[in-house]
């Protein structure tokens, strides 16, 4: 605020505290200030006006109905004057009376009315040097008196209009004719003038002198007025926006008698909350609005506060709901704790979010708890799957194992009795029957040589049975490895072997593969697998055929195993779950499910992919691709 | 089956081993002439052609399985004995055929040495009891006829 700092600058020394009244700030500085003053101008020129008006108004009627006569028979002469004069004054006030609201600037306003005040004064001087004997004092001076008490002047500009005043009187004493009829001489004027000018001059200046100090007085009134206009201004706003905000908040907001506990402040939110219109909680105590369950905790909770060191806080209490036995699940905000006296806080009800925060915990316990269960179950339908894969292996290699043992069981027991025989024939050799003898031993020596070769040849067939069992599961080696699919899918096929024996033709169209980073017995399962598959969906009589390749190159290298039936097909509708788990079209009891989703999921574990493709009655192919890594 | 001519056996199976074990335990034991097959149809055409006194058969071969042969033998030879030698997986399959076809035995795999022998040679007898009760039928049959042409003979006398 400009003006305000150039007042709290004034200095203090004599001189410049003269220079400050003679030329005080400029007026257009302050926008408020400059048209607080326009005002104050503008109903000074009104004020003039009206009493421009009425006293000429006035005089007109004393002198117009010729009431003047008797207090004043030597104006009868200028009585025509007067009442000219008169007219013209009144007619001035008028003018200014209309013009007055059009005014846009102090400044402009002073100088019409400044420029009356001379005409009026040179007028009332013509008037007196009329008047017999001629005078020059008085009313010349009152207009003068009357502009600068009621409209403010700036003091250089009521210096001037002294001035001017003065001037202009002098001038008119000197030249202005007098009232009709009458003759002034020159002399009389000099006269006249010499008594009255100095009069005045010293008047008018006087005057000038006490409109300085009314300007000076005036402007600090103006100054501290627009100010506490100004403050009063924001106040209000402030005020109506603590207003709103208390209002219209969905928060509750509150203070507290820190001593007594009792309710200071309530908003009309807090009806929302509690169920009671703020009327009715000022003036009682908090502990009212605790839940039952709540106000031991809470006496305790506040007599440490209040105790203890003050901290802005914010903490979930259970208030009372007005007409319901439910607590209200508040949050509440204390702030501005340097106040002893007053707690002043907010209160949030967030009943709902706590019960949907125990919901969304309880949610998720049950989530996992049931999580877990189907992870269990999971765990044990892969581990039945593994079993009946098992089972079915196992019938496989018992069915295999049994040929080559019923020979060696066979070849055992006629070894044993061979030799029995043999044992017979060691008695003495009747040289009468010497070659019946011979050839009877001939003969058991054949059996028992031959009983022998097949024995070692049914061994040798359970050891290489043994061995496949031992490559399918890779018992030994867990780990990832070097390994030739080509062995995997043999000892596969030779394990199955009971399954495609009398129906089931296999056909091989074997590329040339390289070994692989993998690991075997998982894949081992994934060609059990497709393989059984095969020859379930195949009704009779019919075909599997085994296509092995290798595509692409370099990273892009991917071995290609294909396992084709000529069984019953997929239906369209179902070839897009075939991989899902728990999928099966073979029946209630048969199988579980999981043997393609497992396949699947080993193969993805090998970075691969795995396909299919079918035509009803025509058959399926399953195609799995597997990089081809290297060590 | 003439008492001079040794009981003729056939043994059909795709194993070879098998087929051998029988053979030579039969040889020693036995008086039998084996005859062996690997192809069910090879045995079918023999059987057809020469006079045989026992079939027996494995259940799961290649070329065609061994009820589906044995019915076929059944077709062509209906007095012969059969039986079938199963593994322990087909067992059920087969008891339910043997109603079916008709089967005199089944041996289990693996085989007892001495049971073999011993349902071979029950079956043999029953083949010889057999045909010497059709003999002594078709005996019977003929002196019945005569009897009736006697009794003819006798009757146009006195008619």
């Amino acid at each position: 605020m400009s003006i305000r700092a150039t007042a709290a600058e004034r200095p203090e020394s004599g001189a410049h505290r003269v220079f400050a009244l003679l030329i005080p700030p400029p007026e257009d500085e302050d926008p408020i200030l400059f048209d607080e003053i326009r005002r104050r101008v503008q109903s000074g020129i009104w004020m003039v006006a009206i009493i421009s008006m009425v006293l000429p108004t006035g005089s007109l009627l004393f002198f117009g109905t010729g009431l003047f006569e008797e207090p004043y028979p030597l104006l009868r002469p200028v009585r025509r004057l007067i009442v000219e004069s008169n007219l013209t004054i009144l007619a001035m006030g008028i003018l200014f009376a209309a013009l007055s609201r059009g005014v846009r600037a102090p400044n402009q306003g002073r100088f019409f009315v400044a420029a009356f005040a001379v005409v009026a004064a040179v007028i009332s001087a013509r008037i007196q040097l009329s008047v017999s004997p001629p005078q020059l004092m008085g009313e010349s001076n009152f207009f003068l008196l009357l502009v600068i008490a009621l409209v403010p002047y700036r003091p250089l500009q009521a210096l001037a209009l002294a001035l001017a005043s003065t001037a202009a009187v002098t001038v008119a004493a000197l030249f202005m004719p007098v009232a009709e009829g009458l003759e002034l001489s020159m002399e009389v004027r000099e006269r006249v003038l010499g008594q009255a000018v100095p009069v005045l001059f010293v008047f008018n200046i006087t005057s000038s002198i006490v409109a300085l100090f009314l300007y000076d007085s005036r402007r600090s009134t103006w100054l501290a007025q627009v100010e506490r206009d100004r403050l009063a201004k924001e106040l209000a706003a402030s005020e109506e926006k603590f207003r709103s905000l208390f209002e219209q908040s969905t928060d509750g907001i509150f203070a507290l008698d820190t001593k007594s506990g009792i309710v200071l402040i309530a908003n009309p939110a807090l009806k929302e909350i509690l169920g009671v219109e703020p009327e009715e909680l000022v003036g009682r105590s908090f502990l009212e609005r605790l839940h039952p369950t709540e106000v031991d905790a809470a006496m305790e909770a506040a007599r440490s506060y209040i105790r203890g060191p003050r901290t802005a806080a914010r903490f979930h209490a259970k208030l009372r709901r007005e007409a319901s036995t439910q607590p209200v699940i508040c949050e509440i905000a204390i702030h501005r704790p340097d106040d002893p006296d007053v707690v002043s806080g907010t209160i949030r009800d967030v009943t709902q979010q706590v019960r949907l925060e125990e919901e969304i915990r309880e949610r998720a316990a049950q989530l996992e708890r049931a999580n877990g269960l189907i992870q269990s179950a999971q765990t044990k339908l892969v581990q039945s799957e593994k079993m009946a894969s098992l089972g079915s292996l196992v019938a496989g290699v018992a069915h295999e194992i049994n040929t080559p043992l019923g020979a060696i069981q066979s070849n055992a027991d006629l070894s044993r009795r061979a030799l029995a025989q043999l044992e017979a024939a060691r008695e003495p050799i009747d040289p009468a029957q010497g070659d019946a003898g011979r050839e009877k031993l001939k003969r058991l020596s054949t059996v028992l040589q031959e009983a022998n070769t097949i024995t070692l040849e049914a061994t040798q067939r359970i050891v290489r049975i043994v061995r496949e069992l031992r490559d399918f599961a890779r018992l030994d080696q867990a780990e990832e490895q070097m390994a030739d699919l080509h062995r995997g899918l043999e000892s596969t096929l030779s394990l199955l072997g009971y399954i495609f024996k009398n129906r089931i033709r296999i056909e091989k169209k074997y590329g040339e593969l390289p070994e692989i980073l993998c690991h075997p017995h998982q894949l081992n399962q994934v060609f059990m697998n497709l393989l059984q598959n095969a020859a379930q969906a195949i009704d009779g009589e019919g075909t599997i055929t085994l296509e092995t390749r290798v595509e692409g190159r370099g990273p892009a290298r991917e071995i290609v195993i294909a396992i084709r039936d000529t069984g019953q097909g997929i239906k369209p509708e179902h070839l897009e779950r075939v991989f899902d788990p728990g999928f099966t079209t073979k029946g209630v009891g048969v199988g579980t499910g999981l043997g393609l989703s497992i396949s699947y999921q080993i193969v993805q574990d090998h970075k691969g992919t795995i396909t299919v493709e079918s035509e009803l009655g025509r058959g399926t192919t399953f195609t799995v691709r597997i990089p081809a890594r290297a060590a | 089956m003439s008492a001079a001519r040794n009981p003729t056996v056939v043994l059909v199976d795709d194993e070879d081993i098998v087929l051998s074990s029988i053979r030579a335990l039969l040889a020693l034991e036995t008086p039998y002439d084996i005859v062996t097959f690997t192809s069910p149809k090879k045995a079918l055409e023999y059987i057809a052609s020469t006079p045989v006194d026992l079939v027996v058969s494995d259940y799961l071969m290649p070329e065609m399985d061994g009820i589906t042969f044995l019915g076929k033998v059944r077709e062509l030879k209906p007095d012969i004995p059969r039986i079938i030698l199963t593994g322990y997986a087909d067992k059920e399959n087969a008891i339910k055929a043997i109603n079916e076809v008709g089967l005199y035995q089944y041996i289990e795999k693996p085989w007892e040495n001495d049971e073999l022998i011993l349902i071979l040679r029950n079956g043999l007898e029953r083949r010889q009891l057999m045909e010497r009760l059709e003999e002594k039928i078709r005996d019977v049959n003929k002196a019945h006829a005569e009897l009736m042409k006697i009794q003819r003979e006798i009757l146009k006398v006195f008619a």
